[in-house]
């Protein structure tokens, strides 16, 4: 049916609205592919991790294979689904046709062609460097545009509402859509150098506490707030029963997206971010605990019971399930966000775990469940098989608890034995220990890991067989009356004369939003978030007054509430459950203002450059550290030692937030599954690096790392040089015009005196503009600025 | 079949005791954690509370004097653990004989960090800052700094063929009377 089908449809019956599950379906069959090829690559990674051997060519190594599993996974298959959860309830919720196919269909290619180019760009080692924003800039650019394909046609359908009220699922795709879209925008500014090439205008702290904010929008507003709308649409209706309690949904939101605005720094703690800056996501990540489990409390509630139906519902279970994990992920990411935790945990295993916990155990759950809730419904027919879905539901569980175990148990080991002492002071054991340590730990987790696999593959068979089996009309979805609903309970009084006035005019739906937007609990809410921030930058006794009075007004605010709960007018909130642009501009607020807070001084503020830290590249260092990014090196080994004895006796002194200035991208990675390389340079001779590129195993016996002998006969583009630090220079780092212009031949002149170092120590012959001594000039500059 | 209705509904279920207390809880921890670090600054930052450790950590408790370390160079057994340390973490720059590679020659009359016992503890232990000379207090720990520098002690002045002289010429004092 095409958009003026669609239309036509909807006119010719105005007492009956007609559901158009198509695109719904495609984005399901999409997740199901995308799904299994994201964890199949997860699988393969965590192969080479236990065998080297793994890394079957110079594209498919776990440098540039983990950001594939990651995109696809978070992008492809959890975008995927949350877009066919979205567009399946949307429609009924606010009961409205698809307002247009083509729409949805251009958002639906667009952003499978996105999935695909990154699957193929990354490979091939077109990243940005940035963990999580790793896409080339075009992508990026046709993401952005995909993303407002969506919102366009989720906005639109919500102008042409039928139902006046919106539905909580409603505001969670709401806020998903401006936080991630908002996020993108700003986490993928760049200086273009080529066709798939650019460089992120912002670098080194900056840079650092932007990605995680872009990052915290991924794994929070991609990965978690989206799923959370679809469960409050789809765990009642497998429950067979409302949501247990509306005043909580509406806690939970603001809540959940007023405070995952602010807990970026949790990913940074104890680096070189600003300690205030570390201090304030310390604090919000505990609030987050909370903020969640209202959710996981409103769901469980819900389907207290309702036991009975779990026989009934398949998908019931996976909610539970789903739920479960949630709220073990929420409780975990608190924990992880005191400082003294954090500091065992970060670089560990235990981060992957953290993140799988979700991964696997929410959204994998989620989509499963809403899978088989909906694509029978879609099709009119019966799940193929419940024995199978029954089968996928233990191997998903199983298989998650096996995966967290080993990483929670790996994650201790490492961080215990990176600090351990020996009996007579020192370190207790080298870096190499503590990674075959976890090796028993690695099979594990693959073991996990496949059966969660298994599980899914079993749903893509039954689901796949139930559409095959289910009627050809697929898509012509269901009718439904368009007669209005009987009001919920909370606003038996809404349809006032105001109200009823105010949506006739334009003007005066502008006095309504106004209205709505300059109310009481919003004047609060900012005055007790604006005194908190000013305490923030205020002395001890006056911060604490301060705290103290934002104590005092949200106590008052939330007594005052309480106090109006029985009253006949309605709430200020069912009011602006009726407005959708008072919503979305409030939702704007909520979710930006805690990234506007942290960022807004680090950028006004900025870092001093500190001679004898901060020094631009060698145009042969930056060749070099091109192929650093390109590798993805960053998955394996960071670039930021921390103030602990036991990282400065591994690494060297602790790292400084003026070394990473000219960073673009920093390089601090999260995960160390080789040593810290911030002051690798020097460390060892040219002649060891070389070695240890080619074979790592020949300089490190029992090294897990994949070889790298083509950036041997590989050559460095030193013609591209000069355009590449045109490009740094627009992003901020000083590179002069005769260092610009004499690029090739200083690269030329560094590489000659390496290769001649390489010749005189080992007998071997290089070219000077090989990677592999381009390589060897960026890390053994590593901490050694000159 | 019909999915929808039920989770268009809504009820008005009280909001649990147990999660208010909850949240009242994370919203404490969560005042307190700034207002102690940051505010009131009662905790150090993590650089303070690392320069204070590894101070600690650098500081045995009793005097390493140049006494000391000769003693330690005539002591058989440290000499050897100090030779196996050496092995260990040295001969990458200084070569398996210390005669030099990336580093120094340690068997000449040259040196740049000084050349007497106590300096060549210090510079094992603390590093030399902008010569290329890392920290290794920390990572080996003070007994084996002191070892290694015993075996270094007995090196001096081996004159072993290797890289070229570095540094200022050093000669031991005249034994004090």
């Amino acid at each position: 049916m095409t958009g003026a089908e669609a239309r036509t449809a909807q006119h010719a019956r105005a007492d009956a609205v007609v559901y158009s599950d198509r695109v719904a379906l495609r984005f399901v069959v999409a997740a199901l592919v995308w799904g299994a090829l994201g964890m199949a690559v997860g699988l393969l990674i965590a192969l080479q991790l236990v065998n080297w051997r793994a890394n079957l060519s110079p594209a498919l190594t776990f440098g540039r294979l983990r950001p594939v599993h990651t995109t696809t996974v978070v992008l492809a298959f959890a975008g995927n689904m949350i877009f066919a959860g979205i567009y399946y309830s949307s429609q009924r919720l606010l009961r409205v046709a698809l307002p247009s196919e083509r729409l949805a269909a251009l958002h639906f290619w667009s952003w499978q062609l996105c999935a695909a180019a990154a699957a193929v760009t990354l490979p091939l080692g077109h990243s940005r460097g940035v963990e999580l924003a790793e896409l080339a800039w075009p992508i990026n650019l046709l993401l952005a545009l995909s993303w407002l394909a969506f919102a366009v046609h989720f906005f639109w359908m919500i102008a042409r509402r039928n139902q006046p009220r919106l539905h909580p699922a409603i505001w969670f795709t709401i806020a998903t859509i401006v936080a991630f879209g908002a996020a993108h925008a700003v986490g993928s500014v760049d200086v273009p150098v080529a066709a798939l090439a650019s460089y992120p205008l912002l670098g080194g702290v900056e840079g650092a506490l932007v990605a995680w904010w872009h990052g915290e929008a991924a794994v929070g507003f991609f990965l978690t707030v989206p799923a959370l709308g679809l469960l409050y649409y789809f765990l009642p209706s497998a429950a067979g029963r409302p949501i247990y309690s509306h005043r909580l949904a509406i806690i939970h939101f603001w809540a959940v997206i007023t405070i995952s605005g602010w807990t970026a720094p949790q990913h940074l703690l104890d680096t070189a971010l600003p300690d205030w800056a570390q201090s304030a996501g310390a604090a919000t990540g505990l609030l987050l605990w909370a903020a969640l489990w209202a959710g996981v409390a409103n769901g469980l509630l819900t389907v207290r019971g309702a036991w009975s139906r779990l026989r009934a519902e398949p998908a019931l279970s996976f909610f539970i399930a789903a739920l479960l994990f949630h709220g073990l992920a929420a409780v975990e990411g608190s924990v992880l966000s005191f400082k003294s935790v954090a500091g065992l945990a970060h670089y560990t295993d235990w981060t992957i775990g953290h993140v799988h916990a979700t991964a696997l155990g929410f959204d994998g759950l989620m989509a499963a469940g809403i899978f088989y809730w909906m694509v029978p419904r879609m099709v009119g027919t019966e799940l193929r098989s419940r024995a199978a879905a029954g089968a996928h539901l233990y191997a998903a569980v199983v298989g998650t608890l096996v995966y967290l175990s080993a990483m929670w148990i790996a994650g201790a080991t490492e961080g215990l034995m990176w600090r351990a002492e020996g009996p007579t002071g020192g370190m207790a054991y080298s870096f190499l220990e503590t990674v075959t340590a976890v090796r028993v730990l690695y099979w594990a987790r693959m073991g996990g890991g496949a059966l969660y696999l298994g599980g899914f593959l079993l749903m893509a068979w039954n689901l796949a067989s139930t559409i095959r089996r289910g009627r050809a009309t697929v898509g012509h979805g269901e009718r439904e009356p368009v007669a209005t609903e009987p009001e919920p309970i909370h606003d038996a009084a809404v349809e006032t004369g105001a109200e009823a006035e105010a949506a006739s005019s334009e003007s005066a739906r502008g006095d309504a939003v106004r209205g709505l937007l300059f109310a009481k609990p919003v004047l609060i809410a900012a005055t007790v978030i604006g005194l908190l921030v000013a305490a923030g930058f205020a002395n001890p006794l006056a911060a604490l007054g301060l705290f103290f009075l934002a104590l005092l007004l949200a106590m008052g605010g939330i007594a005052g509430a309480a106090a109006r709960r029985d009253s006949e007018r309605p709430s200020w909130h069912a009011g602006l459950e009726r407005s959708g642009r008072a919503l979305t501009l409030l939702v704007a607020a909520a979710v930006l203002v805690g990234g506007a807070v942290e960022i807004a001084p680090l950028l006004a503020r900025g870092t001093e450059p500190v001679p004898g830290e901060s020094a631009p590249y060698s145009p042969l260092q930056l060749a070099g550290r091109d192929i650093y990014i390109a590798e993805g090196c960053r998955a394996c080994h960071s670039q930021m030692i921390r103030p602990f004895l036991w990282e400065v006796a591994r690494y060297g002194e602790v790292s400084s937030a003026a070394e990473s200035l000219y960073d673009h991208p920093f390089q601090w990675g999260s995960r160390r599954i080789g040593p810290d390389l911030a002051r690798i340079g020097g460390r060892y001779p040219g002649l060891w690096h070389y070695q240890h590129m080619i074979d790592p195993r020949s300089v490190t016996p029992g090294s897990i790392m994949p070889p790298y002998p083509h950036l041997v006969g590989e050559r460095v583009d030193l013609a591209g040089l000069p355009a590449r630090m045109r490009a740094l220079r627009a992003a901020g780092v000083p590179y002069g015009d005769r260092a610009v212009e004499g690029a090739a031949a200083a690269a030329l002149v560094e590489g000659r005196a390496i290769a001649a170092e390489l010749r005189q120590t080992g007998r071997v012959e290089a070219a000077p503009d090989s990677a592999i001594v381009a390589l060897i000039a960026y890390l053994q500059r590593l901490g050694q600025p000159q | 079949m019909r999915p929808v209705g039920d989770a268009r509904g809504e009820s008005g279920g009280p909001v649990p005791r147990w999660w208010l207390w909850a949240t009242s809880l994370t919203v404490a921890l969560a005042a307190g954690t700034w207002l102690w670090t940051e505010a009131l600054h009662l905790s150090p930052t993590p650089l303070e509370r690392y320069v204070a450790e590894r101070a600690a950590a650098l500081d045995t408790g009793e005097p390493v004097t140049e006494q000391v370390l000769a003693d330690l160079a005539r002591d058989k057994l440290a000499v050897r653990a100090g030779e196996g340390a050496f092995a260990r973490n040295c001969a990458r720059c200084h070569g398996a004989g210390a005669e030099g590679n990336i580093g120094p020659n340690l068997t000449d009359d040259f040196w740049i960090g000084g050349g007497a016992a106590l300096d060549i503890y210090q510079t094992i232990l603390r590093g030399r800052d902008g010569k290329g000379m890392p920290s290794w207090g920390l990572l080996l720990g003070t007994a084996d700094c002191k070892q290694l520098a015993a075996y270094v002690v007995t090196l001096r002045g081996a004159n072993r063929p290797g890289k070229a002289p570095q540094g200022a010429r050093w000669s031991p004092a005249p034994p004090a009377k």
